[in-house]
């Protein structure tokens, strides 16, 4: 009997801490019942005033430019698409950015992976392309180089085979929605472009189509030599996602 | 009755030590998920056209969210030009718009800060207005002008985290295409660089078209414009241009619009035999000089007659080869 009230003690004890347990609220979008295509005029701002039919078109009502109005307001601002009735808005998230390798053994490749997630609501849809600030260095100036694959052939801009434990560097991978063609298989790597070198960005993802979250996977690759430096080897890699226009 | 008492004892307490032990277990993996270094941007709207007279003012608010860690963003403006046929933007980064730059006087950031490039602290789900002022000059030259609006998460490192691998950053842009015009009205010239489709077709199958335009003009513009199908026999089948920003000095490929879905400009119904005469006709912004172009593709039933044709021959030669069985026989 004793047991059985220290039980409904400790139960009763516990049971608060239970719901730290539950999911973390999630940030919702707020709701927009206003067309995705406003016309927005002086001292009507984008928020006020703006019809919540789905069917509305206001450049079917307004149609061209009234030249009194514009010479006398000086404006006319359009935002978003002017067809597309729901709202979208343009979002990327990248599922971690530190990306740790941990100890490098030599002549063991190691990977590690990301999940990069795109909403792109607009016409034309978008692209996500990156590059790296330089190549993995430590603060004495060490580096380790991007890696040219197996056959020497693999550049910013294509992809090889990569799956040598002999072949040396720094790569990655792309797979999933909307990743680039020459990444034929999970074998297939590219160096970043190097802003150090001027290499200019490179796609990740692209696609011509409005859609919500798309997602694809970036692998990292790295493979060290015995004669690579002992040290702590870092870079920046910079995303940059922008719709189409 | 005690040994029972003592077994359902016994029985209790295990159940609540198992019980206790997956609530720990649960709590620790809880604050190991909540320790992911996530990264999350948002911007609304995506695309913003102005047009403006010269030496006017307009204001555009853009909403940012970090839907990840805590981290300082930037705002940047930078110029752009077209890249490829798709719309795909490349950033003139040189160019960024600062206080030393050609467009220095044409934009300044109202809110959150005072200065592009100045950094500013988001909290992990926080959004932000950013309210940017533009004023083209008086003594600006009328044509279009092009920038993104980017803005920029550095997100936080947790003290003491020394990794071994890249560090992740990521930007996000709202493209401003920007109109200065002093009558609102601005002239505006579309061309069909492409009109494409295939001169022979199989029946059965169905037409697809190519279709690129060209804007040679200062001024961007959405393509008004449709492809009107004719056949030998039945009836026309109209698409419906996609009204796609065409910027000045580039070439577009356009595709069809459905509802508010983006497709392949491709014919609904399938060819049958005959002669297919494709018109193009496209305006730009609905107003201006037409342009057209008309294609003609021939349907032909081949594989159907080749079908035909090997049946045929398969049944010639099952017939002579019993003839002959039936002879030697």
């Amino acid at each position: 009997m004793a047991s059985s009230k220290i039980l409904v003690f400790l139960t009763a004890l516990l049971l608060p801490f239970s719901f730290y347990l539950s999911p973390p609220g999630i940030h919702a979008q707020a709701k927009i019942t206003s067309p995705n295509y406003i016309i927005q005029m002086p001292n009507l701002n984008s928020g006020a005033g703006i019809p919540s039919s789905a069917g509305y078109k206001l450049d079917t009502t307004i149609g061209q430019t009234a030249p009194g109005l514009y010479s006398s307001t000086g404006y006319l601002v359009r935002s978003g698409f002017q067809y597309i009735h729901s709202i979208i808005p343009f979002s990327f998230s990248m599922s971690n950015f530190l990306i740790n390798f941990g100890t490098l053994m030599p002549g063991t490749p190691v990977t590690r992976t990301s999940t990069l997630v795109v909403s792109a609501g607009g016409a034309g849809g978008y692209r996500v392309t990156a590059r790296e600030a330089g190549y993995l260095q430590t603060s004495t100036g060490k580096t380790i180089p991007d890696s040219t694959c197996d056959a020497g052939t693999c550049s910013e801009t294509a992809a090889g085979v990569w799956s040598l434990a002999t072949t040396y560097g720094f790569g990655y991978n792309m797979s999933g929605n909307d990743a680039p063609s020459d990444f034929i298989d999970g074998t297939y790597f590219r160096q970043f472009a190097n802003a150090a070198l001027s290499e200019g960005d490179q796609s990740v993802m692209s696609s011509v189509n409005v859609g919500r979250d798309r997602t694809a996977t970036i692998t990292y690759k790295v493979n060290v030599s015995a004669v690579q430096a002992a040290g702590s080897y870092q870079n920046r890699v910079l995303f940059t996602a922008i719709p189409s226009f | 009755m005690n040994k029972l008492l003592k077994f359902k004892n016994k029985k209790i307490k295990g159940r609540f030590f198992v019980f206790l032990i997956t609530l720990i277990s649960l709590f620790i993996i809880h604050n190991s998920v909540a320790e992911a270094q996530t990264l999350g941007l948002s911007i609304t709207p995506p695309i913003a056209e102005v047009m403006i007279i010269p030496g006017k003012i307009v204001t555009q608010t853009f909403t940012i969210t970090n839907d990840g860690n805590d981290g300082m963003a930037s705002i940047y403006i930078i110029p752009f030009k077209a890249q490829g046929e798709s719309g795909n933007v490349a950033l003139d980064e040189k160019n960024a718009v600062t206080a030393t730059s050609p467009y220095a006087s044409w934009f300044s950031i109202i809110s959150p800060v005072s200065v592009f490039g100045e950094k500013f602290y988001m909290a992990g789900g926080q959004r932000q207005e950013i309210t940017v002022k533009i004023t083209p000059p008086e003594s600006a030259t009328e044509k279009d002008y092009y920038f993104t609006l980017l803005y920029e998460l550095d997100n936080n490192i947790p003290g003491g985290t020394l990794s071994m691998g890249p560090t992740n950053q990521a930007r996000i842009g709202s493209n401003l295409i920007l109109s200065v015009s002093s009558d609102g009205n601005p002239p505006k010239t579309a061309e069909i660089v492409e009109f494409k489709a295939p001169k022979i077709i199989d029946s059965l199958e169905k037409l697809t078209f190519n279709t690129r335009i060209g804007n040679f003009g200062s001024y961007v513009f959405k393509p008004d414009g449709e492809i009107t199908i004719k056949p030998t026999f039945g009836s026309v089948e109209t698409l419906s241009l996609a009204p796609l920003n065409i910027i000045s000095d580039s070439v577009r490929n356009i595709p069809c619009l459905k509802g508010e879905e983006i497709i392949v400009c491709q014919s609904n119904r399938k060819v049958l035999v005959g002669v297919y005469k494709s018109t193009l006709e496209i305006t730009p912004n609905g107003s201006g000089e037409t342009q057209s172009k008309t294609v003609t593709t021939v349907a032909f039933p081949f594989s159907i007659i080749f079908g035909l044709l090997l049946i045929f021959i398969t049944y010639r030669i099952i017939k002579k080869s019993q003839k002959v069985g039936k002879e030697s026989s």
